[in-house]
C-alpha cells in the first residue's frame, strides 16, 4: 500500500512537472511577450525597454527561464500581475476558497442527483423509465452550462424573487449583518450556481453510475443475497449501492477538471468572485500570469484530488490490493 | 463494420439528424431571411419580440435573431468538424506513435497527456487566448483541435495495446512485416470503430467548448454571428428580450444532442457485446 502510495504521488509530482511545462512552453510559443505593449508605446524609450526585460528576466537564455520560472513556483511564487503590479498570489488567494466552495456544493448537487437518478434505471433498465431518464440525461449532457445559469436566474431570481443573484454576498448584510444572517446569505448566493453547475454534472454522473449499478446488481453475491431469502430493498442498498459507490470514487477523480471547467463559466454568468472570474478578468486585461497561476493552481488541485481518489479506491476495495 | 453500422437503425436514424441539422446549417446564405449582421432598423425593430417578418424577434442592435441564429450554427458545425478532424488525426497518430515507439517515449508522452487533461479545458483555452490577440477561424480551429486530442490518444493507445494480442497481429508478424506497417495497415482499420466514436462525440463537445468560449468574449469577433457571443450579447437584457438567449441556447441542445446520440449509436452498433448493457 505505501509502496502504491509513493508510486502515486511520483506520478502525480511527474504531471504537476508536465502541467508546468506545458503553460512555459504555450507562454513563450505564443506571438508576444510581456513588453509587447511596451514597445508600441510612444513613451517608452529602447533603453527603458532593455532595462524592463532585465529586469523581468527576459534577456536570459530560454531554459534559465525555465528553471528560473519552476524555482519560483516551488517557492510558492507565482509572480506579480503586469496589469495591477499586486504580486498574484494576492489577487488569487481571496478566490480560491469561494471556488473550492462552489465546486463542493456543486459536487454535492450533482452526485446526489445523480445517484437518485441512476438507481431506479438499473433497477429495471430497459423499462420505460429507464429509457426515459437516458434520454433527459442525454439531453442535459448537451445543455451549455452558463445557458441553464441563465435560464435558472430568469426563472427563481427575476420571475419568483426567491434568490439572489451576482457577487457572493449582499454587501449591506456584509457590513451591518450577524454572522448566522451572514452566511445564510451566502448560501443563498451559492444556491443557483450550485445547482446550475451539479445539474449539468449530474447528467453524466447518472450515466456513469447506471452502468456501475448495472453491473454490481449482476454479481454472483447479489445472486447470493437473493437467496439467502433478503428482500430486493436490503439487496439493492446494502450490498448493491456498496459496490456500485466503489467507481464513485474513480467517478470523482475523472470529473474534477470538468467542474473546473464548468466553474469558470458558472462564476462568469452570477458574477462569483472565484478564480474563474479572476482569470477571465485578467485574459481580458492580456494579465497572463494571473492566468496561467490559476490554470497551474487548479491543475495541481485536480491531480492532487484524483491520486487521492485513486488510494481511495485502493482502501475501499480490497480485491484491488492483491493482484487479480 | 460498415455493414453493422448502416443496418443499426438507431444509427440510422441519428445520421439522418446530424445529416437535417447540417443541411440546415449549411443552407444558412438560402434560408436567412436577412443578412445577419444587418442592422433593420434600429429604431423601430430594437429588441423586437417574435412576429410573423422575425420569427425569433430582434435583438439589441435590430438583426434578426433566426438569420443569425442559422449562421451561427454553421460556424459552430464548421469550427467543429474541422477542429474534430485536427483532434482526431492527431489523437490516433500520438496514440500509435507512443505504442510503436514504447519505453520512455511511451511514458513520457503519456504523462504529458496526463498533465493536458488535468488543466481544466476551458483554462487552458484562456490561457492560450490570453496569449494570443487576434482569434480567426483558423487560428480558433486550430486551438480547438490542438487542445482536445489527449483523450482521444489515449483511448486509440489503450485499443493499440489490447490489438497488440489478437491473432491477426501475431499473424502479421509472423509473416515478417514491419512494426509501422503493422501499425497502420492492420491495427488502425481495426480500431476505426472506436476512433468514429470518440469523433462523433467529440462534435458536440466542441461545439460546446466553442460556444462557451465565445460566451466568455473570446471566441470569433464580432460582428460574426456565433451562438456563445449571442447568448453573452444577450445576457445583459435577458428579461425584456428572453428570445435572443433562448433561440441560440436550443439550437446548441438540439446540435450536441444530436452528435452525441449518433456517438452513443454507434458505440452500441460496434459492440455488440454490449447488448442489453447500458454503455
Amino acid at each position: 500500500m505505501i509502496r502504491y502510495a509513493a508510486s502515486r504521488a511520483i506520478h502525480a509530482f511527474a504531471v504537476v512537472l508536465a502541467v508546468t511545462t506545458l503553460t512555459f512552453v504555450l507562454i513563450h510559443a505564443a506571438p508576444g511577450d510581456p513588453l509587447t505593449g511596451l514597445r508600441e508605446s510612444a513613451y517608452a524609450s529602447p533603453e527603458f525597454i532593455t532595462r524592463a526585460q532585465r529586469h523581468m528576466g527576459l534577456d536570459r537564455p530560454l531554459y534559465v527561464q525555465y528553471l528560473v520560472y519552476l524555482g519560483n513556483l516551488f517557492r510558492g511564487d507565482l509572480g506579480e500581475s503586469f496589469a495591477t503590479h499586486i504580486p498574484v498570489w494576492h489577487l488569487l488567494r481571496p478566490a480560491i476558497p469561494n471556488t473550492l466552495l462552489l465546486g463542493a456544493a456543486a459536487l454535492l448537487v450533482d452526485f446526489t442527483v445523480g445517484m437518485a437518478v441512476a438507481a431506479p434505471q438499473a433497477i429495471r433498465p430497459g423499462g420505460r423509465l429507464d429509457r426515459w431518464l437516458s434520454n433527459v440525461t442525454l439531453a442535459v449532457y448537451a445543455v451549455p452550462v452558463f445557458w441553464l445559469g441563465i435560464l435558472l436566474s430568469m426563472l427563481f431570481s427575476q420571475a419568483l424573487g426567491w434568490l439572489p443573484i451576482g457577487d457572493i454576498r449582499d454587501p449591506i448584510i456584509a457590513a451591518a449583518g450577524t454572522t448566522p444572517q451572514k452566511v445564510v446569505d451566502i448560501l443563498r448566493h451559492l444556491v443557483l450556481p450550485a445547482a446550475t453547475l451539479g445539474l449539468v454534472g449530474a447528467a453524466s454522473t447518472a450515466r456513469y453510475q447506471r452502468t456501475a449499478l448495472f453491473d454490481a446488481l449482476r454479481q454472483d453475491f447479489i445472486r447470493t443475497a437473493h437467496a439467502k431469502g433478503l428482500t430486493a430493498r436490503v439487496v439493492l442498498l446494502r450490498h448493491a449501492l456498496r459496490n456500485a459507490l466503489l467507481p464513485t470514487i474513480t467517478l470523482f477523480g475523472l470529473s474534477l477538471p470538468v467542474l473546473f471547467s464548468g466553474a469558470v463559466l458558472v462564476e462568469s454568468v452570477f458574477g462569483w468572485p472565484g478564480m474563474g472570474t479572476l482569470a477571465v478578468q485578467s485574459v481580458m486585461r492580456r494579465d497572463y500570469l494571473v492566468v496561467t497561476a490559476a490554470a497551474t493552481i487548479t491543475a495541481t488541485a485536480v491531480v492532487v484530488g484524483s491520486a487521492l481518489a485513486d488510494l481511495l479506491y485502493r482502501v475501499a476495495d480490497p480485491r484491488t490490493r492483491s493482484p487479480a | 463494420m460498415i455493414a453493422d453500422l448502416v443496418g443499426s437503425r438507431s444509427v440510422r436514424r441519428a445520421l439522418g439528424a446530424a445529416g437535417i441539422v447540417a443541411t440546415l446549417a449549411f443552407s444558412a446564405p438560402w434560408l436567412s431571411p436577412y443578412d445577419p449582421n444587418e442592422h433593420l432598423d434600429a429604431v423601430e425593430l430594437r429588441i423586437a419580440g417574435p412576429s410573423w417578418h422575425h420569427p425569433l424577434g430582434t435583438d439589441l442592435f435590430s438583426r434578426d435573431v433566426l438569420s443569425r441564429v442559422l449562421y451561427g450554427t454553421r460556424v459552430s458545425l464548421t469550427v467543429a468538424a474541422l477542429s474534430v478532424l485536427v483532434s482526431v488525426t492527431l489523437g490516433t497518430a500520438v496514440g500509435m506513435a507512443a505504442w510503436l515507439a514504447g519505453g520512455a517515449v511511451d511514458t513520457v508522452l503519456m504523462r504529458l497527456v496526463d498533465g493536458a487533461l488535468a488543466i481544466p479545458r476551458i483554462l487552458l483555452l484562456l490561457v492560450i487566448a490570453a496569449l494570443w490577440n487576434h482569434i480567426n477561424l483558423a487560428a480558433l480551429v486550430a486551438i480547438l483541435g490542438l487542445t482536445s486530442w489527449f483523450g482521444t490518444s489515449r483511448v486509440v493507445r489503450a485499443e493499440v495495446l489490447s490489438a497488440r494480442a489478437r491473432e491477426y497481429v501475431a499473424a502479421a508478424r509472423s509473416l515478417g512485416l514491419s512494426r509501422v506497417r503493422i501499425a497502420t495497415q492492420h491495427v488502425l482499420p481495426n480500431i476505426a470503430g472506436p476512433i468514429l466514436v470518440a469523433a462523433s462525440l467529440g462534435v458536440g463537445q466542441i461545439i460546446l467548448v466553442e460556444a462557451g468560449l465565445s460566451f466568455l468574449g473570446l471566441g470569433l469577433a464580432p460582428p460574426t454571428a456565433s451562438l456563445g457571443a449571442m447568448i453573452q450579447e444577450g445576457q445583459s437584457f435577458v428579461y425584456q428580450a428572453p428570445w435572443v438567449v433562448v433561440a441560440p441556447g436550443v439550437v446548441i441542445v438540439l446540435t450536441v444532442l444530436v452528435f452525441s446520440a449518433l456517438g452513443e449509436s454507434l458505440r452500441e452498433a460496434l459492440d455488440p457485446r454490449s447488448g442489453g448493457r447500458p454503455a
